[in-house]
């Protein structure tokens, strides 16, 4: 076996000179790591909070200004959409946003239709003539116009 | 010479350790500096990608509501209710709001709007111009027009 009897002081210092820049090292590494990882949570969150209440709004009025009559229902939770013998409701149920589409002369239902965003509430309210689109994303109230 | 001998053997390779080392570190603080900067760099642009898109959801209500009504007043009412006193001269409004597009005299984001009236023989076509600014640069800009029929805007 080897033996290290002739250990000077200097061997000492630089073996413990190395350990402290990989230490060093290691400390900077974890905190760009933490820094990354910061930065990454908040650009997400950010997005998210931005274009999930956009996107809900701008799928709504899109739809609502495509269509041929627009009415509203269930105290402004629900909307039914009439073009081209389809009619077309956009509901809020569960905390969710949900679209339905039947034939023009079936009888309106806020049942069996597909998902298609999570939302916190969503309200439709006539203003003037003005529709008044508000939607609830991440406890953060949005809203936005458009024309009769 | 025998000294110098047993000096360079003993130090020799602890050197080029440390130099090793040494320019490890130092491209790893290069590397460090320049993945910050991006950090920043993609931070300040999510930053601004949003506010963007709050301006432009804020500019489409305000251009729906004035095409409607043709008043800069009523629109801006509508999409602010707590705006009392917004300051106007001669056709221009300057709006200060925060980067969420909610008024705030704290905010860094400046909605300024432009109108312009052209008188014609059947009424007066209205032309409203919204711009989003910042300290900086500008948001956001959008073109709006409303046209007033001789009788009112209830007649249109």
């Amino acid at each position: 076996m080897k033996k290290y009897k002739n250990k000077t002081l200097g061997d000492t210092i630089s073996t413990i000179g190395s350990m402290l820049l990989f230490l060093l090292f290691t400390g900077c590494l974890l905190i760009m790591i933490a820094v990354a990882a910061g930065a990454y949570s908040r650009i997400s969150k950010g997005f998210d909070k931005t274009f999930g209440a956009s996107a809900s709004l701008r799928y709504i009025s899109n739809k609502l200004k495509s269509a041929e009559s627009a009415e509203i229902g269930e105290n402004g939770t629900a909307l039914y959409l009439k073009s081209d013998g389809v009619l077309d409701i956009i509901y809020f149920k569960d905390g969710a946003l949900y679209e339905n589409n039947l034939s023009a002369d079936a009888e309106p239902s806020t049942e069996g239709g597909s998902k298609i965003f999570a939302l916190g509430d969503m309200n439709i309210s006539e203003d003037g003539d003005l529709y008044k689109i508000t939607v609830m994303f991440n406890n953060e109230q949005n809203f936005t116009y458009i024309r009769r | 010479m025998n000294i110098l001998k047993t000096v360079t053997r003993k130090f020799r390779p602890v050197n080029l350790f440390f130099t090793e080392l040494i320019l490890v570190l130092l491209f790893f603080s290069i590397s460090a500096a320049v993945i910050l900067k991006i950090f920043v760099s993609a931070d300040r642009r999510s930053r601004l990608s949003s506010e963007k898109e709050n301006a432009m959801l804020c500019a489409q209500s305000i251009a729906e509501a004035y095409s409607q009504s043709g008043d800069v007043g009523k629109a801006l009412k509508a999409v602010f209710p707590e705006s009392d006193d917004i300051g106007e001269s001669g056709g221009n409004y300057i709006v200060p709001l925060d980067e969420k597009c909610r008024m705030s005299t704290d905010g860094g984001v400046l909605l300024e709007l432009a109108e312009d009236r052209e008188k014609t023989a059947s009424g007066e076509l209205l032309r409203l111009t919204l711009t989003f600014k910042t300290e900086n640069e500008e948001l956001y800009s959008l073109d709006c027009s409303a046209y007033i029929p001789a009788g009112g805007a209830d007649n249109e």
